[in-house]
């Protein structure tokens, strides 16, 4: 059996009519790491706070290491968690920080003392032992938080937005560690993010969820390169897909009054369909200037320079699209442009509100 | 910007002297000398003493039933301050953190319990106190119980805001790392609350320390158990100096400016700073 398993899961509030979570399926190995991603209020913390044993499941199984814990309190459940806030505790020390879990758990002195030198090696915290929360960096306190999780050794490690506090540049950094660690201790992780580059460079696997719920869970080229819908395909990758809005007629796709004639890059869909919307990723464009066939024509309208990487952005039939060009390339804004897709990177999606991919 | 700044200061000069020249007169007064308070209307009271003396202070401390009443005062406002905090604090957390039917109608009545003046409710409640069970109980934890009915309702009212403001996080950590509601009470919560509840101990130490008509109306059978306020009122039934009397008042106000100095260092700023972010 799977380390952790949902079957089914779901949640209502007590006063309210609408499941805030529903029918969560997830199966996660030993030693796996899945991220939860989604925008905000879409169910992904609720779904980590059932796990922890913070909110009432209210239907469906949980399993944890072969048990089922629905009905467990948190702290029989063998989990530790990382609150986006920290969570750590004003008047005690570094080291009492860390260090509670064991004391609560009634851990002998010895051990405790041999866990928390651990955990300062490993977390790089010492001689910041005698420290109050309030004496520390973000980062800092990020560590002693990840300490006082890490040295229960628990079954599964919950992480709600653990980096979302910190500064652009300790994010990165901090999102290195964790990766690290992950790797160094063979921990099982369940991570929550709206951050979908944590997601992809974190995770073996990811759950995207839109609306209360998982509308993919896979690997993060799966869900990068195989979205099965439009929100998948927007939401994973930035800059984001450019998505252009039209219908299918006649060997040709029209959008916003253009007809572009399918062939070359552009190939349709197997599958029969009228209205639809195309995906492509801004680096699956190149940005040519003279007419070419199977790609979408288009005006210049500005340079967006990213350092590494610039990118075009073209006004294509009212909709302002993005093409990756190599960096420090000079186009002059109004010059008629032709944007070619690269064959086998082109998405269509059914032009309803649920966009369900056509392949 | 001048102008403004003019007012500011103008309106500080005048709280200042409002704050101090009583404190001045009551000062000036202790350590008079005869021929400084009784003029006869020949001469007018000078700003400050012509002898200045401490005799009335030194009469005081030399007296026994002042210092039993000094001792039975500060016990009593201890008492009070223990009694409000125990039962304040956990009333204070459960209307921070849990919502329920009739929840406004309950605040409203524990804070209109302090809505009727104490010479209103003194009978009532001093009545209670002469009848068993409450009689058996030594005076001065009398004088504390009924002390504690008056500045429970404001401890509730001041910690609920206190206790608001501790993240929720924090519980659920503690839960999550196996303490019951009880540890995480009294481990993570208290300590948190601390600096804020402290206000709450100013307050309630202040208020059974001044504390008058209750302390008279229980105390009255029993001189043993008599406050200072009391003690200040049989000194005052006959007609003693004024400088006697304002060195006792001068004497009185002291062990609160001390004790709030005292709780005072709990109440720094950022009490939970380093908890969140």
């Amino acid at each position: 059996m799977s380390h952790v398993v949902l079957r089914g899961v779901g949640k209502r509030y007590p006063n309210s009519q609408r499941f805030a979570v529903r029918n969560i399926n997830l199966e996660l190995a030993r030693g796996e790491f899945l991220t939860l991603v989604g925008p905000s209020g879409c169910g992904k913390s609720t779904t980590l706070r059932m796990i922890a044993g913070l909110e009432e499941i209210t239907e469906g199984d949980l399993y944890i290491a072969g048990r089922r814990a629905n009905d467990l309190p948190p702290k029989d459940r063998n989990i530790a968690m990382v609150f986006q806030s920290y969570a750590l505790f004003p008047h005690m020390t570094v080291a009492a920080n860390i260090v509670f879990g064991l004391k609560v758990k009634g851990v002998p002195p010895a051990e405790r003392q041999r866990k928390l030198e651990w955990a300062c090696e490993l977390l790089d915290l010492k001689g910041l032992e005698h420290r109050r929360p309030a004496e520390l960096s973000g980062g800092q306190r990020q560590r002693v938080a990840l300490g006082r999780a890490l040295v229960l050794e628990p079954e599964v490690l919950l992480l709600d937005e653990p980096l979302s506090n910190l500064d652009a540049k300790l994010r990165l950094r901090m999102r290195t560690e964790l990766k690290n660690l992950h790797r160094k201790l063979g921990l099982t992780v369940i991570y929550v993010t709206h951050d979908q580059a944590e997601a992809m460079t974190l995770s073996d696997r990811i759950a995207v969820y839109d609306n209360g719920r998982i509308v993919q869970v896979g690997t993060p080229e799966e869900v990068y390169y195989d979205p099965v819908n439009r929100f998948v395909a927007g939401f994973i990758g930035a800059p984001p897909m450019n998505f252009f809005d039209g219908w299918l007629e006649g060997g040709a796709f029209v959008t916003g009054g253009v007809r572009v004639p399918l062939g070359h890059g552009l190939q349709p869909p197997r599958e029969p369909a009228g209205a639809v919307t195309l995906g492509v990723r801004p680096e699956d464009l190149t940005p040519v200037y003279e007419e070419t066939p199977g790609a979408l024509p288009g005006r210049v309208a500005f340079i967006e320079r990213l350092g590494s990487d610039d990118y075009l952005v073209v006004e294509v039939a009212g909709i302002l699209a993005q093409a990756r060009v190599p960096a420090g390339t000079r186009v002059e804004s109004g010059r008629p442009v032709w944007l070619v897709p690269r064959p086998g990177r082109v998405y269509w999606f059914a032009g309803d509100e649920e966009g369900r991919r056509l392949r | 910007m001048k102008r403004i700044r003019l007012g500011w200061a103008l309106g500080l000069a005048v709280a200042l002297f409002m704050i101090l020249f009583p404190l001045y007169i009551l000062f000036k007064y202790s350590i008079a000398d005869r021929a400084s308070i009784v003029t006869g209307g020949r001469y007018p009271e000078p700003l400050w003493p012509f002898a200045p003396t401490f005799e009335m202070y030194r009469y005081l401390v030399s007296r026994g039933d002042f210092w039993a009443a000094g001792v039975t005062s500060v016990r009593i406002a201890l008492y009070t301050v223990a009694l409000s905090l125990t039962l304040g604090a956990p009333a204070a957390y459960a209307l921070a953190r849990y919502r329920f039917a009739g929840y406004g109608v309950l605040i409203f009545t524990l804070l209109s319990l302090r809505l009727f003046p104490d010479i209103a409710t003194v009978i009532p409640v001093v009545e209670r106190f002469y009848k068993p069970p409450l009689n058996a109980l030594p005076v001065e934890v009398q004088v504390a119980l009924a002390h504690t009915l008056l500045s429970l309702p404001y401890v509730i009212f001041m910690s609920i805001g206190v206790f608001q403001g501790i993240p929720k996080d924090l519980e659920e950590q503690a839960a999550i790392l196996g303490c019951s509601r009880l540890y995480t009470f009294t481990r993570i919560l208290l300590p948190v609350a601390a600096p804020g509840l402290a206000a709450g101990a100013i307050y309630t130490f202040l208020l059974s320390w001044n504390e008058f008509i209750f302390a008279y109306y229980l105390t009255f059978t029993n001189p043993e158990g008599a406050t200072l306020p009391v003690y200040l009122l049989r000194v005052m039934a006959w007609t003693p100096q004024k400088n006697l009397l304002a060195a006792l008042a001068v004497v009185i106000s002291v062990p609160v400016i001390l004790f709030s100095f005292l709780v005072q260092k709990y109440m720094q700023a950022g009490l939970t700073a380093g908890a969140v972010k």
